[in-house]
């Protein structure tokens, strides 16, 4: 039982605004500096309340790209930032943005099917009265029908269709399971469209979403001995802001260079999204040399990692992705913005899913076939590119 | 002499029964064509003695089709051998002529004459009627090349005169048919009764205190939208009724007190669903996703989508749901049929087709898909000729797979494909139409009442179909 002046402190911590920090300074949500980057100010202005009514912090990074929060008694944010800084680094140097930015053709704007050949003329639907001139019914329908699926206009964080390199990535340290559901809840309600993922994200100890651009984890998870939440913020801040540069990505490419991070940064893998068998303390290490074991005679495939599918983890596709990544971003890396941006824009085509006659959504779950990968791949990295990335495999990875 | 040959070689195709008919054919046309081209070959000569090379180059062509490696007619024709050994065609080519107009005629009769024969022999193999499918197709397409006119080939393949051309009878059949029809939708309109404006029954001013009520005969339409507006749609549900009792040959009538609610916006479409005493508390999530409804259990019909004319296409896609599925038990799970027949039948009335239950292409990747499904709902689009398309692709479903699917597992492709049936049936077939609706409707499968009417196979119909459809200008 707590003592009642304590009750009354807690009492008084969640009533209050949260506290906002930014370059050193504390910030109040009604007196946001004017250099304060806009996607940033967005962010703030759309977690403030949530975390003001739990007792959270909110720790913009130095650029104002990500936002972080967490418990407001976390001592550890230096250090977090510091980590996040790290990471942003890295990815801008790994995986910059193109230097010319695609257009994503809207539904209906596509060039129309060619016309029929000469010698093959239309038929007609009314051979003896093409005009309608003697049809009774003279009322026709507006020519442009309505249309459901144009861009909604984005005004705030979170926003559907937001471009590229527009947001503040937000990564959520969620303090313990109520928490997280808490939270998941907070997004059913501002985001109907996730309320059938929240409810089976309840399982999980973290996610990463693209739309709206958010991770969370969990800092320690209940009866989860191998984890480690740093670990945890490298992974998933990757994912968000390669997710925030090129949408969604095919999942072996975004695990594979979180893991990449993961690797560079902290020496070993603890993030292991969609695993639900017990991790061994030996696997977090050693990826290098297992992969090195595997392609020693063998050579790297396709499917060894574009198969890799999001919901469920396996080990092999896993350390291929992240091989494969690897070589992307060391050896690749100039060819890597051309490419990964051709991915966005053939992903947020072919997933679009009509769903009425003038109405279409996006399938979340849409992956760029393996055979369209390919094709991207040979493209823009020549028709050789696995060999190269299976001598990389075999030499180049380090241990 | 070679008279005699010939007819035995054929009295042996015909004593030998229906095993390796495929071959003996090609074996007779292999032998008829020794023949053939001897005579063309004398007919050269002719056309060469009198000057006539146009009729010559004609021949020699013909020659060339025969035997590609016809070596006089190569060099008479002006080819010569490159060093490698290939014919090189003429460098220059010079069009031949015909250096004496009277011979015109009589080249054309000896050519004829040369080519007589060998029709006579493949005609005589098929009039015994005992070749496969694809060894008579072949024949036909045979005798077709040189006597385009063949009057006994026609016959055989069940083909009419239509001026310069021979068509299926369906083709003819459509043509008399679509007459008839728009005989009869303007006649469905001319009949209708004068729609008046009336006071809102109590039920109804529960829904919105400043709709308007029209009432046409047992028919009301009520709503938001303009006057013009519940006109039109009463007097497009009195044409319907009229018009689907004479298409079918049926006395079927629309419900009696049917009510038809025109909404103008989503909160006259919320007032209705959250105030129809019909529509329970948790069907109304239900109701709100839809683009308009028929309530269950009632004579009502709401359509709130779209302008004026998309809300009247869809209250009379509901009526003929209503009706079809009254007069004959068809409903949403015969799937070509209910979509067929209703969009064939509401572009007959009112001239769009903007109700459809497709779900997308599984062939034609998504946003091709999206940009054949808007072409499918602008006014000026033509479903035949996407329907053409399509089956010419092998995009649609075979007829027994789509004869199994109910109307919302339809593809945009097996909507245009159930389209086109649709059409074929109206038009072409109608005496089959109502036969066929009420069979399915008292449970046999579609695709089998459709092959049974048709006397097709199934894998059969999309030719045939593809055939009218072509015919059909």
């Amino acid at each position: 039982m707590m003592p009642a002046p304590l009750a009354l402190a807690v009492v008084a911590l969640l009533g209050d605004p949260a506290p906002i920090h930014w370059q050193e300074k504390r910030l109040a949500l009604d007196a946001l500096p004017a250099e304060l980057p806009p996607a940033a100010r967005a962010a703030l202005e759309a977690w403030h309340p949530w975390c003001s009514d739990h007792a959270y912090r909110l720790d913009l990074e130095a650029s104002g790209k990500v936002l972080v929060l967490s418990r407001a008694s976390n001592d550890r944010i230096g250090q977090q930032l510091e980590l996040a800084d790290a990471v942003l680094a890295r990815f801008a140097f790994e995986l910059p943005p193109p230097a010319v930015r695609l257009v994503i053709p809207e539904p209906g704007v596509e060039a129309p099917p060619p016309a029929p050949a000469a010698q093959d003329p239309k038929l007609p639907e009314d051979p003896e009265d093409p005009e309608g001139d003697d049809h009774p019914w003279k009322l026709t329908s507006t020519k442009s029908v309505e249309r459901t699926s144009a861009a909604p206009k984005v005004t705030t964080w979170g926003a559907q269709g937001m471009a590229p390199d527009a947001q503040t990535v937000v990564l959520c340290l969620v303090r313990d399971q109520d928490d997280f559901v808490v939270l998941l809840r907070h997004l059913a309600k501002t985001y109907p469209y996730l309320a059938a993922w929240t409810d089976a994200a309840r399982a999980n100890q973290g996610f990463v979403l693209g739309e709206p651009c958010i991770g969370a984890y969990l800092e320690q998870p209940d009866g989860v001995e191998e984890w480690n939440p740093d670990n945890e913020l490298v992974h998933r801040l990757a994912r968000l802001l390669a997710l925030d540069r090129y949408g969604e990505l095919p999942n072996w490419f975004l695990l594979g260079y979180a893991w990449q991070q993961e690797i560079a940064l902290l020496k070993g893998v603890y993030c292991f999204p969609w695993r639900d068998e017990f991790v061994w303390a030996t696997e977090h290490g050693g990826w290098p040399s297992a992969v090195k074991a595997r392609y020693a005679k063998a050579r790297l495939a396709p499917a060894d990692f574009m198969n890799f599918r999001r919901g469920k983890y396996v080990d092999e596709m896993a350390k291929a992705s992240w091989a494969m990544t690897a070589w992307l971003v060391t050896r690749e890396r100039a060819k890597l913005p051309a490419l990964l941006e051709e991915l966005r824009v053939f992903r947020a085509v072919h997933a679009r899913v009509p769903d009425g006659p003038d109405h279409w959504r996006t399938d979340p779950d849409y992956e760029v076939p393996l055979a369209e990968q390919v094709k991207l791949f040979q493209r823009h990295l020549g028709a050789d590119y696995l060999a190269r990335a299976t001598a990389f495999v075999r030499d180049g990875l380090g241990d | 002499m070679k008279r005699q040959a010939g007819t035995f070689l054929l009295a042996v195709l015909l004593a030998g029964g229906a095993a390796g008919q495929g071959s003996e054919f090609e074996r007779v046309r292999v032998e008829a064509r020794g023949e053939l081209v001897r005579a063309l070959e004398a007919h050269v000569q002719w056309c060469t003695g009198k000057s006539m090379f146009l009729a010559r180059e004609q021949t020699l062509t013909l020659l060339l089709e025969l035997e590609p490696e016809h070596g006089e007619a190569r060099k008479l024709l002006g080819f010569t051998r490159a060093k490698d050994g290939a014919w090189q065609p003429p460098a220059k080519p010079r069009p031949p002529k015909d250096f004496d107009k009277k011979l015109v005629d009589e080249a054309a009769t000896r050519l004829a004459a040369a080519h007589g024969p060998y029709v006579e022999r493949l005609v005589a193999v098929l009039e015994a009627g005992t070749l496969e499918a694809a060894a008579r197709a072949a024949a036909e397409e045979e005798v077709l090349r040189f006597e385009p006119d063949e009057p006994r080939v026609r016959a055989l393949r069940g083909e009419l005169r239509d001026g310069a051309r021979w068509v299926l009878p369906e083709t003819l059949a459509a043509r008399a048919r679509r007459e008839e029809l728009r005989a009869l939708v303007k006649q469905a309109f001319a009949e209708g009764v004068p729609a008046e404006e009336v006071p809102l029954t109590e039920r109804e001013r529960a829904f919105g205190k400043k709709w308007s009520a029209l009432a046409a005969g047992k028919l009301r339409v009520v709503g938001s939208v303009p006057r013009e507006e519940l006109v039109l749609c009463a007097t497009a549900l009195q044409a319907l009724e009229r018009f689907a009792q004479g298409v079918f040959g049926s006395k079927y009538a629309l419900p009696a007190g049917m009510t038809v609610f025109l909404l103008g916006d989503a909160q006259q479409k919320s007032d209705f669903i959250e105030k129809h005493p019909s529509i329970a508390p948790e069907a109304r999530a239900y109701y709100q996703a839809l683009e308009g409804c028929g309530v269950q259990g009632t004579a009502d019909f709401a359509f709130w989508t779209g302008d004026a004319q998309r809300r009247i296409d869809g209250v009379v896609r509901l009526a003929l749901g209503y009706w079809l599925s009254g007069a004959f038990e068809l409903r949403a799970e015969h799937g070509w049929l209910y979509e067929g027949f209703g969009l064939f039948l509401t572009r007959s009335l009112v001239r769009s087709r903007l109700t459809w239950l497709a779900q997308p292409s599984k062939t034609l990747p998504s946003a091709e898909d999206m940009v054949l499904r808007q072409k499918l709902l602008e006014p000026e689009s033509n479903w035949l000729d996407e329907a053409r398309k399509v089956m010419q692709a092998g995009h649609t479903s075979p007829l027994p797979e789509l004869a199994r699917k109910g109307a919302s597992e339809l593809t945009t492709e097996d909507v245009l494909f159930a389209y086109a049936l649709a059409s074929y049936l109206l038009e072409a077939r109608p005496e089959l139409a109502t036969a066929l609706c009420a069979r399915v409707g008292r449970g046999v499968s579609s695709n089998q009442a459709l092959a049974e009417a048709l006397a097709l196979e199934p894998a059969a119909v999309p030719a045939r179909l593809l055939r009218w459809m072509e015919e059909r200008q």
